[in-house]
């Protein structure tokens, strides 16, 4: 989270080039969005006594389990100018790499707005937004073996969003690249779709590098407040 | 004694939007913004809410202070309108009780 933020400042800086990050959280975690409420979208009683730590994000949206053995993240940092301005477009616009990296694993998804992916009606990815005076950061996730039954566990939604839904439990939302394929993919295999995906939905040659000084040492300063119980308890 | 009230919202299609208004002696305690929608920039909603606390709790007033967020925050899944509603009905239900 601490290296998303600091690479968006540094491309706001215009000192990083636009840029495809991928990475996967060990261990397990869960992230939240930046305006809610700890203990309305996660049990905490659950999350605790399993030690799993929770992290809230720079960017809106909701919370997240990040499987490390069935989770891929990927951020997309960039110039706003080259995204369409309408948030919901420029979700789609993103989101395009998600879905020619699950086409690449065999699976036909949509986009759904606001910032969903989806695979026969159930969620596969969640993407959020963030925007700078110049720049975005949009980043997300892909399920691709995510242990369901404890996401199920571990994230809790408003009864209200439940029934906006017509669901009674998140677990009928979501689904992962295993669940709709019958056999999982390695985390490899995952990330070279991603990787393709994206070349192909943002029409780019993806080129790959190692994380710069500068980005490093601002995401180390940014670590202290990641952290802090401050602000991952700020709601 | 303080009053507490607090309004959701979920629309089809939509994100949800949580206010907790708290309420004592006339004047506005605590003002909570919580949800899963997309606001920027993010620090403003912050603000707004340490700008309403200690204000008076009449209709009038707090409406003036909350249009002045109208064109500075951008929201995707909820609306300015729909916090303003929230908000509003809360006021409303803690003057009235």
């Amino acid at each position: 989270m601490a290296l998303d933020e600091a690479m968006l400042l540094l491309k706001e800086e215009g000192k990083i080039p636009n840029t495809l990050r991928l990475y996967v959280f060990k261990p397990s975690a869960i992230s939240i969005g930046y305006f809610q409420k700890v203990e309305e979208s996660v049990n905490l009683e659950v999350v605790s006594s399993m030690g799993i730590p929770l992290v809230r994000r720079v960017t809106g949206g909701g919370s997240v389990y990040h499987d490390e053995n069935g989770e891929v993240t990927y951020s997309v940092i960039a110039n706003l100018s080259e995204f369409p301005k309408d948030a919901i477009e420029s979700y789609k616009a993103i989101c395009k790499g998600v879905i020619y990296a699950l086409a690449e694993l065999g699976l036909e998804a949509s986009f759904i707005p606001i910032n969903d992916v989806v695979v026969n009606g159930r969620k596969i990815s969640g993407s959020a937004q963030l925007r700078k005076a110049s720049s975005l950061l949009q980043h997300g996730t892909l399920l691709y073996d995510t242990d369901l039954e404890l996401l199920g566990k571990v994230l809790r939604v408003p009864s209200l969003k439940l029934k906006s839904h017509g669901i009674s439990s998140i677990y009928e939302r979501v689904t992962t690249v295993s669940r709709e394929l019958g056999e999982s993919p390695s985390r490899e295999e995952v990330i070279a779709a991603l990787i393709k995906g994206f070349e192909m939905g943002l029409g780019v040659k993806l080129k790959e590098e190692r994380l710069t000084e500068e980005e490093r040492g601002l995401a180390l300063r940014l670590l202290k407040k990641y952290r802090s119980r401050e602000w991952n308890f700020m709601r | 004694m303080s009053i507490k009230v607090s309004k959701q919202l979920k629309r089809p299609g939509g994100k949800y939007l949580k206010v907790e208004l708290e309420v004592a002696k006339g004047r506005i305690v605590k003002l909570k913004i919580s949800g899963d929608f997309f606001a920027y920039p993010s620090h403003l909603l912050d603000m707004l809410e340490k700008e309403v606390a200690g204000v008076r709790a009449e209709r009038e007033g707090v409406e003036r202070l909350l249009e002045t967020y109208k064109d500075k925050l951008e929201f995707v899944g909820v609306s300015f309108e729909d916090l303003k509603r929230l908000v509003l009905e809360a006021l409303k239900e803690t003057i009235s009780t």
